[in-house]
């Protein structure tokens, strides 16, 4: 017998302070070795290692797939119209995920480079450049800067004719 | 879709499930078992199959058995401590704790008192434990759970239920072109509704409840004969 | 008495059968059968709660009651109770709810022979209609052995004065196994072993029976998901 070649660590010494993890995990395997030899008996091989193809749901709703039976119609009570409304645009939603592109992945790269990655090339640029660069920028180009008649982009407020 | 609906009575042993369980994974819904290998009916009705490997049996009953994930309509009987004693139809009452409620803390409380009607779901159910309840989502949202205030509350077999619940019912949307209503649908045979009018709501659960004594079949015609049933 | 004439049946013949599925309405499933001119109810409960002294952890508890036409019942109700109780605890599938119970009463309200049978079969009908979970369904046939030696199937009241035997089998419908066995007067084995088989070979007209009603209880259901289907592809 296994456990009785492996050595065992006496009470007194398990019920020191600093064995109280050692503690439970003796009490554990202890536990489980009790409790496999009570019911070895009755389970067998079969329950053990069977990998049945059979799944038991015992809800009809589940089975046959029925909705939700809170329903509202004709405006009798929004709140619950609203909710079904939203059930059913995420339903339309997952039965056709793949809509057609209006812009091919390529267009979208072309025009995301041409739009926002000169901006960041500049920023990451001015980590590269020399504090000779930038004197020379300051004092020589300061006529034609691109940042002095180029406003920071920001929200305005709408003008009343603008809707 | 749910097709085929052979009979099969107790006790017959399902072969075309056998079949399809060999090369691929079933789902054994109420009133089939397994017994070893074989699958066997354990109650009488129309074998019914929903792609791809869904199986059931669409027995006729009126006595709900609780299933976890149901959504099913409870009036409170009690209050006993933390928790309210529901009744849903079920072998045993069922129990919701005051914290299964849309923003309920220990000190908030939500409002029920005996006799209230609750739409709930269930949350855990099994032969040996009391079946429990909630009126939140996992998002601890209310949804369309709660308290149905007004309207009226009458029972009806649990098949009346689940035909009312399969996707585009056409009854529903028969009644829906008479009178605007909301409607409550157990599937352990419970209903509320709920209309502008008393008259058109009482006319509303007449109609519905016709449904079971006329039998499927004749459900256009109820729909149909809706109006009468408003005079009424 | 507006009961239905005696019509003449031939005597290996089972008499006319006819069920009705839920006459009553606040129970979870009866049936009124007949057979022949004799009439019963019987209708069931649950699975429901029980009483804590009958609560067990491992099965639902059986309860079943026969009430006679009058009166109260007496020492044959209680027989005919008892083996009616006999034959729903071997194929009752009681496991799957346990800390419950189901209950079946049945009414008695004409008996014109055969009735031990009757019961029996109106019971295993209800239990049917009711969605309790079975292992199998049951059908019991009486027969008898009347003054010339002769065997009647299924006899009515007025041909069972004579008799020298009775008998009543029920069968599983799976593998046509026993379930139940009452006799009574003096036969000889054969006699026994015939009647057995007469019996057993009628039980599938029962069986057939069961299943026919209950697809055309089930028929009218039917219709409308035809209608549905069509009404989604379109």
């Amino acid at each position: 017998m296994p456990s009785k070649s492996k050595p065992k660590l006496s009470r007194g010494v398990l019920d020191m302070k600093f064995m109280q993890r050692t503690k439970a995990k003796v009490d554990k395997e202890t536990a489980d070795e009790q409790s496999r030899a009570l019911y070895s008996n009755e389970i067998n091989e079969k329950m053990l290692n069977s990998n049945s193809n059979y799944i038991v749901e015992p809800s009809y709703s589940i089975c046959a797939g029925l909705i939700d039976g809170r329903l509202s119609f004709r405006g009798m009570n929004p709140e619950i119209e609203q909710l079904m409304e939203q059930e059913q645009t995420e339903k339309q939603r997952l039965k056709k995920p793949e809509q057609p592109k209006e812009v091919s992945d390529q267009d979208m790269a072309k025009t995301y480079y041409a739009n926002k990655a000169p901006a960041l090339t500049s920023s990451m640029g001015k980590k590269f450049s020399t504090k000779k660069d930038l004197k020379r920028k300051q004092n020589g180009d300061s006529d034609n800067h691109p940042h002095k008649n180029h406003h920071k982009a920001q929200f305005r407020k709408p003008r009343p004719d603008d809707d | 879709m749910a097709t085929s609906g052979t009979i099969v009575m107790p006790g017959e042993r399902i072969a075309s499930i056998e079949e399809v369980a060999k090369t691929k994974r079933v789902i054994l819904g109420p009133g089939l078992r397994r017994v070893d290998d074989t699958v066997v009916a354990s109650k009488a009705g129309p074998l019914r199959h929903k792609e791809p490997n869904t199986f059931w049996v669409d027995n006729y009953q009126r006595r709900y058995v609780p299933a976890r994930g149901d959504l099913v309509l409870g009036i409170v009987r009690s209050k006993a401590g933390d928790l309210y004693r529901v009744d849903i139809g079920a072998p045993e009452t069922a129990s919701i704790s005051y914290l299964a409620f849309e923003s309920a803390t220990k000190k908030n409380r939500p409002d029920l008192n005996p006799g209230d009607l609750i739409y709930a779901r269930v949350l855990n159910a099994s032969a040996d434990i009391e079946p429990e309840l909630v009126c939140v989502n996992s998002n601890g949202k209310r949804g369309k759970l709660g308290v149905l205030p007004d309207g009226f509350f009458f029972k009806c077999s649990l098949n009346l239920g689940r035909v009312l619940l399969r996707e585009n019912c056409p009854i529903l949307a028969a009644i829906t072109r008479q009178l605007p209503y909301e409607i409550a649908v157990g599937v352990n045979g419970r209903i509320w509704v709920k209309a502008h009018s008393l008259r058109e709501t009482v006319a509303l659960a007449k109609a519905i409840l016709a449904l079971e004594q006329a039998g499927y079949a004749e459900t256009d015609k109820v729909c149909d004969n809706l109006g009468d049933y408003l005079e009424a | 008495m507006n009961l239905p004439v005696k019509v003449a049946v031939a005597k290996d013949q089972l008499r006319r059968m006819h069920c009705e599925f839920n006459p009553l309405s606040r129970c979870d499933g009866s049936v009124m059968y007949s057979q022949g001119a004799s009439v019963v109810i019987s209708a069931v409960l649950g699975p429901v709660e029980v009483k804590s002294q009958n609560l067990s952890i491992d099965g639902s508890y059986l309860e079943c009651n026969y009430r006679p036409k009058a009166g109260l019942p007496q020492v044959k109700e209680r027989l005919r109770e008892a083996a009616i109780k006999d034959i729903l605890d071997l194929t009752v599938l009681s496991e799957a709810y346990p800390r419950s119970k189901m209950s079946i009463q049945v009414q008695e309200l004409e008996d014109r022979g055969s009735m031990d049978a009757c019961a029996v079969n109106s019971a295993c009908l209800a239990m049917l209609i009711g969605g309790l979970p079975l292992k199998c369904s049951f059908a019991a046939v009486h027969c008898i052995i009347d003054e010339q030696g002769d065997y009647v199937l299924d006899p009515d009241h007025s041909e069972t004065a004579h008799q020298r035997a009775s008998f009543t089998f029920a069968f599983d419908s799976m593998e046509g196994n026993l379930l139940l066995i009452q006799t009574k007067g003096a036969f000889k084995i054969e006699q026994f072993n015939d009647i057995e088989c007469l019996c057993r070979s009628a039980s599938q007209e029962i069986f057939k029976f069961y299943r026919s009603q209950i697809a055309k209880f089930h028929g009218a259901s039917q219709d409308i998901k035809a209608n549905h289907e069509s009404m989604e592809t379109i």
